[in-house]
Formats: structure tokens, C-alpha cells, sequence
């Protein structure tokens, strides 16, 4: 029997309850009831974002975003959405929200799967007023408490899904709020690496994530790892968020993704924190 | 002379140019915004050309860390163009 994971422990709110911060950002699930940990399926609900941008039809404006290496292509809609669609590199988009959204780090904008202009692809919400972080004089020793929060939250994300592409160009910051957007080096197929076989390094730890703003032997909150031993200790949550990877990316990746995962919560679990000594974790 | 444009997007989708890397001699001077110039020839950008090695490029390196501006940009947010000529 399917049971509806996300519609126990998200109730809907009204728009007027929610934080501008809550607006903006992925919804915040509530905390979960203990009957949901246990059960073996879940389902996945889409957010009221992810449904503006999916019901999104007709379009006022479309622009290609040049340069890079591929085509982006902003679009927005005549019910006021708007976002940076992507046709390549779309389903690692998907999987990078997907996991930033079960895991309650909501550091990852909207992002759906859908067709515009008859072409498959990521639509990913755009955040107006945004600075790229390579844009500012952001530091470690300069940020806010929320800020500090934002960006441990995203180090740990690109931790689970095998991020070696994170840098100042692929942050925005927007006020008190950091967001990760550009997760197309992400997802590879091994798990960590020892000295050893360091060889093949773009899959070892010290490429995943930001090489300024890590967290190695740094305090993890609370409400982190709260997050990551729920989401550990729960059947549905993990089968769920391994099915929707194996969907987009396949077997291997969304394995390697969920030992990952299973590895750092079991770290932050015991320690608190994650140490330098991961790195060198073997499975 | 080559050179690379690095874009941000606006509220609007347009994009206007945020810093302009051009080649003189062997290495790379930027003109532009202030903090993104600082960025630029202070952290360099990693070589993904030569991703292998694991090398940080600086404006020092010349049309390779031209070459990688477009790899390094392309988030949407900020993007830098190809390599284009005067």
C-alpha cells in the first residue's frame, strides 16, 4: 500500500503563514510524525513551486542565455513564474533538488522536469536580485549566521551527491540566503576514494563541494543532523529518494549517491561533525 | 586581440556584460565589476580543459584561462562568452 510520505509531514500553509524566506525557498517539510518513519514506500509530492513551474503554460518572454558551454534558455510565464531551462545535463538538475529537498537542506531552487517548446528538460525557478557569490566580497569570516548555515548545508549536499564542480560562479546569494544552482559535475558513479586509488581523484572527497567554505571538523547544527538521521533511519524516505535517482540517473550512481548519504549520516550521527578522515572512506 | 565577456542575467532575462577579460601579452587583464575582478585574479579558476591534473588557472596563463572562463561561468546566472577577437 502506497502511502502518501509528504502528505503526512507537509501540511499545507497558507501563504500568508510562510516566512519570505520559506516564499522563496523549497517548502520546509513539518517535522514528521513517528508513524511515517517505518514504512517501507512513500510517495513523492511536488511542492506549490515545483506545481507553479509545472503548470507554467503559456510564455511572455524567452531569451537564450548566451555563453557557457551549452544553451540555457530563460523563460517566463504569463502566471508569473519564471526560470533557466536546461535540455542538457537536465536529469543530474532534477536529481541535485531532489535530494537538497528530502534531506530538509532546501539550498537547491525548484527545480522540475517538464517540456517547453516541445523540448524535454530542467526548468529550475529563477531567484531575481541574485548575486553570484563570485560577484561579492563574500568570506568565510564575513558571512551571516544564516548565511554559514546556507553554505554547510550545501557542502553537505554536494558531499552525498558527489559535487567536484562547486565555486563561487555556481553560488548565489540573495540577502541572508545562499543557493546552489549548476550541479552538471555531480553524481558519479564510485563512492570515495583511499590514497590509493586517489588516481581517478575527480571522485575523491577533496573535490566535492567548495574548496573555500568546508566544514571538515566543524560542528554540523543540530537541525542538520537531526535531517540526515531521520532521513537515515526511515525505509520509505530512502527508497523514495533512491528510486527517483535510479530514474534519472541510473543504478550505480543513485547507489553510490544513497552509501554516501548512509555514510555521513552515520558520521554525523556519532560525531557531530564530519572528519578530515572520511576522505579516505572505502566501499 | 582575444578576449572573453562575462555576462550576468537580469531580472528581465537580458544580460549585460559584467567584466571583460582580454588578452595582453601572455597574460589576461579584466576590466569590470570590482568584486568579481578581484575573484578573478585572486582565486583564479580551476582548468577544466586538463581536468586530470587538477590545476588552478590565473590570469597569468594566458588564452588557456581564457579558454576556461566558459567553463567555469555557465550557470546561467553569470556566464562568459567564447573566445572572440577585436
Amino acid at each position: 500500500m502506497k502511502f502518501n510520505f509528504f502528505e503526512k509531514i507537509i501540511t499545507p500553509k497558507s501563504p500568508g503563514s510562510l516566512s519570505e524566506k520559506e516564499q522563496e525557498r523549497a517548502f520546509v517539510p513539518e517535522e514528521q510524525n513517528d508513524l511515517s518513519v517505518n514504512l517501507p514506500e512513500a510517495s513523492y509530492v511536488p511542492s506549490r513551486e515545483e506545481e507553479a513551474l509545472l503548470s507554467a503554460e503559456k510564455i511572455s518572454l524567452r531569451k537564450t542565455i548566451e555563453g557557457g558551454t551549452y544553451d540555457p534558455v530563460f523563460f517566463q510565464f504569463e502566471n508569473g513564474e519564471s526560470g533557466i531551462f536546461k535540455s542538457w545535463g537536465w536529469q543530474k538538475e532534477r536529481a541535485a533538488y531532489l535530494a537538497s529537498r528530502l534531506l530538509g537542506l532546501d539550498v537547491v531552487p525548484p527545480t522540475v522536469i517538464r517540456e517547453v517548446e516541445a523540448e524535454e528538460g530542467s526548468l529550475q525557478k529563477f531567484i531575481p536580485d541574485a548575486s553570484g557569490v563570485a560577484e561579492t566580497s563574500l568570506s568565510l569570516e564575513g558571512l551571516s549566521e544564516s548565511q554559514q548555515e546556507d553554505l554547510m548545508r550545501i557542502w553537505l549536499l554536494d558531499l552525498v551527491i558527489g559535487n567536484i564542480d562547486r565555486h563561487d560562479g555556481n553560488l548565489l546569494v540573495k540577502g541572508d540566503n545562499v543557493y546552489a544552482i549548476d550541479h552538471g559535475e555531480s553524481f558519479y558513479k564510485s563512492g570515495f576514494y583511499n590514497a590509493e586509488e586517489i588516481k581517478d581523484t575527480w571522485n575523491s572527497w577533496e573535490l566535492c563541494g567548495s574548496v573555500k567554505f568546508r566544514f571538515f571538523d566543524k560542528k554540523i547544527s543540530q537541525p542538520v543532523i537531526q535531517k540526515f538521521t531521520r532521513f537515515n533511519s526511515s525505509p520509505g524516505s530512502k527508497n523514495l529518494l533512491q528510486g527517483m535517482l535510479e530514474d534519472l540517473l541510473g543504478k550505480d550512481p543513485a547507489a553510490s549517491c544513497m552509501a554516501r548519504l548512509e555514510r555521513i549520516g552515520a558520521a554525523l550521527g556519532k560525531e557531530g561533525m564530519l572528519s578530515a578522515k572520511i576522505k579516505k572512506a572505502k566501499f | 586581440m582575444p578576449y572573453v565577456e562575462i555576462y550576468k542575467l537580469k531580472n528581465d532575462g537580458s544580460q549585460e556584460v559584467a567584466a571583460t577579460c582580454r588578452l595582453s601579452g601572455q597574460s589576461v587583464v579584466c576590466e569590470g565589476e570590482g568584486a568579481l575582478i578581484s575573484r578573478l585574479s585572486g582565486e583564479g579558476i580551476k582548468d577544466y580543459e586538463h581536468s586530470e591534473e587538477h590545476k588552478t588557472l590565473f590570469l597569468s596563463d594566458g588564452i588557456v584561462f581564457l579558454k576556461n572562463l566558459k567553463h567555469a561561468f555557465r550557470s546561467g546566472y553569470l556566464m562568459a562568452s567564447d573566445i572572440k577577437n577585436d
